[in-house]
């Protein structure tokens, strides 16, 4: 550590653990140190399948969505029948994941995402879902109040729209393709992933040209 | 097993209004209302007896949608889909 004359024991609070471990923290080391200990499982395989998540992120989304508003036949195909679809674009290892079914908006019907029982998500394409997703206010509130909740991610429809809600709670996982933005007809695939964030594939907010 | 789906696209169903007591993934807001089945989206073991280690059945899962009304009891632009197991749904 250099040395420049300076003192800075106290820049910062210590950096340590402030709450108590919970009891779900508990029962979850609890039973993966019994899985480990009985040979179910190896603690190398448990870190193999976190970090296997962990680099799953939403561009692989974006890039899926951006080439299905470039390429008809992808479009078709990513509807009619996802995985192989998916795989093309390298989001592979889908069997041990729940399937996807992607759901497309159209000028009249706008989709949106939520899972009111728990926190149900397409995480072999997007990733980790953000807090706010997994919170009760979201999931109480969008299928009660759609408009208004999509009001507060700044998107507004017209009543001419219809906002369809679907509660994906069972066995498949949703991805919203939206509608390509206006003013992007000379937009390369590269250049229309870059519109498409997480939050527009679960429908809270929708890709603009900005 | 395979069974024959019960409903087709287009018909009107009545999920059951029934409680149930442990994992189930049927959302207590649609039950007891009318929906139109969109699509049988494939066959899936029943997640109730899965979820206990049973030997689950596959059952028939459906895309079904519910207008604004039957849901929250007033009208509403916008609708609700929620994907239901066939031993939830009876004809409407």
């Amino acid at each position: 550590m250099p040395h420049d004359g300076h003192h800075h024991h106290e820049d910062h609070a210590p950096i340590e653990d402030v709450e108590a471990i919970g009891e779900y923290e508990i029962l979850e080391q609890a039973i993966r140190e019994l899985l480990v200990e009985k040979g179910v499982l190896t603690a190398d395989a448990i870190q193999t399948q976190i970090d296997e998540m962990d680099s799953r992120t939403p561009v692989a989304g974006s890039r899926i969505i951006a080439r299905a508003w470039t390429d008809e036949a992808y479009r078709a195909r990513l509807i009619a029948d996802p995985k192989p679809a998916l795989a093309e674009m390298g989001v592979t290892k889908l069997d041990h994941n729940p399937e996807v079914k992607v759901v497309a908006d159209t000028a009249d019907r706008h989709h949106v995402i939520v899972c009111t029982l728990c926190s149900c998500y397409p995480r072999v394409i997007l990733g980790m879902p953000p807090a706010w997703y997994k919170k009760r206010a979201y999931r109480s509130r969008v299928v009660k109040e759609p408009r208004q909740v999509l009001a507060e991610f700044g998107t507004e429809l017209p009543d001419s729209t219809t906002i369809e809600v679907h509660d994906s709670t069972a066995d498949l996982r949703y991805l919203v393709l939206p509608m390509r933005p206006e003013g992007t007809d000379d937009w390369s695939a590269d250049q229309l992933a870059e519109l498409v964030t997480r939050d527009i594939m679960i429908g809270v907010r929708l890709p603009k040209a900005a | 097993m395979t069974a024959t789906p019960k409903f087709q696209p287009g018909d009107l169903v009545l999920v059951d209004d029934r409680d149930h007591t442990g994992h189930c993934r049927t959302p207590t807001f649609v039950r007891g209302r009318k929906g139109r089945v969109r699509q049988m989206l494939g066959m899936y073991k029943n997640p109730e007896e899965l979820a206990y280690y049973k030997d689950a059945a596959e059952l028939p899962l459906y895309d079904v949608v519910f207008e604004w009304r039957e849901v929250w009891g007033e009208d509403g632009p916008d609708e609700i889909a929620a994907d239901i197991y066939e031993h939830w749904l009876s004809p409407a």
